[in-house]
């Protein structure tokens, strides 16, 4: 089956369902030329049980050509975060942390909030970024957590924020130095030599063109509307 | 002594970092970040140099007295051997 996954033609065959069903609305009919093939073989799915203490051979299988399709990514100038992205306006924004700290419940919360602007999810829980040539894009991918929330859609990436729960709200930019620790935690693990490098090459441009920001939240729609307004901008023709 | 195999450093947003690689990363989880003198010492440690010859080096290049060179190079060498950096 050939998939289009943040741009990148992918061919592989699920052998399990939750494969098949979260990659569904990724399937292309196309005759050009793949950008990579994937194998996952009986082999693959064991080592990863027992990495990640698991017994479903779906789980693993899925887990395994997540974990791959990111890495052959970095090698198409793309990586990954794990973060909640949202899209307002045609602009993604990406909330990052450690599992459990609320990045989904503050994007859930920006979907109640600010609903008016029609926001969607475009990925729960690892979009993909990549480079292009005419700036730097968030992807959907089928690997987006536990939920299975993503949408097949490519949207240009506004701002990424790092989340602390906090009893008040505040937030403030991050520098590129203090970025560069916060991302590299919460992307790629157990990178060789040559990819690390690559990441950092992605990084290190990521870092010049996209602003960075830390939020130190609660729950409350208080929340929301100081993240949504800080990462918005200045708008030029409207307020 | 000498750095354990397998960190890379790289130059990234005004900063210096190293990060561990491959098999090394289950051992060590996150990001060391270097001055300009640290890292003129690790790059000295991909190979096996005594603090002595650390300092020496430190002299040639800072045109610092022995003195302050060996506190530099004990001081860094201690850090990096108690982080277990260094190989056994």
């Amino acid at each position: 089956m050939k998939y289009k996954i943040a741009d990148l033609l992918v061919e592989f065959e699920p052998k399990f369902e939750m494969l098949k069903l979260r990659s569904e609305k990724y399937v292309v009919e196309t005759e050009q030329k793949r950008d990579m093939k994937i194998f996952v073989t009986e082999e693959h799915i064991q080592t990863q049980k027992l990495e990640a203490s698991i017994t479903s051979s779906e789980l693993a299988e899925y887990m395994v050509m997540g974990n791959t399709f990111y890495r052959v990514l970095l090698k198409h100038n793309g990586c990954l975060l794990h973060a909640s992205a949202v899209v307002v306006d045609n602009e993604a924004y990406l909330f990052s942390a450690p599992c459990g700290t609320g990045k989904s419940t503050h994007t859930s919360l920006w979907l109640r909030y600010l609903a008016d602007k029609n926001p969607y999810i475009l990925n729960d829980d690892k979009p993909a970024i990549r480079l292009r040539e005419d700036g730097i894009y968030a992807y959907g991918t089928p690997f987006s957590g536990k939920h299975d929330i993503n949408e097949n859609r490519k949207v240009k990436l506004k701002a990424i924020c790092f989340i602390e729960q906090s009893k008040i709200n505040f937030m403030r930019k991050v520098e590129p130095k203090e970025a560069v620790k916060l991302f590299y935690e919460q992307t790629f693990q157990n990178l060789n030599e040559q990819e690390v490098l690559k990441f950092f090459d992605l990084l290190d441009i990521i870092l010049k063109e996209i602003p960075i920001y830390k939020l130190y939240c609660n729950m409350s729609e208080e929340a929301v509307q100081l993240s949504y307004q800080t990462m918005r901008g200045e708008k030029t023709n409207e307020n | 002594m000498k750095i354990k195999e397998g960190f890379v450093l790289r130059e990234i947003a005004d900063s210096i970092v190293v990060v561990p690689t491959g098999a090394l990363a289950n051992e060590f989880k996150g990001m060391i970040h270097l001055n300009a003198t640290a890292k003129f010492i690790w790059e000295l440690l991909k190979e096996d140099r005594t603090v002595e010859q650390v300092a020496d080096k430190l002299m040639e290049e800072y045109g610092v007295e022995l003195e302050r060179a060996m506190k530099t190079a004990q001081d860094f060498t201690q850090k990096l051997k108690d982080a277990s950096l260094l190989e056994e």
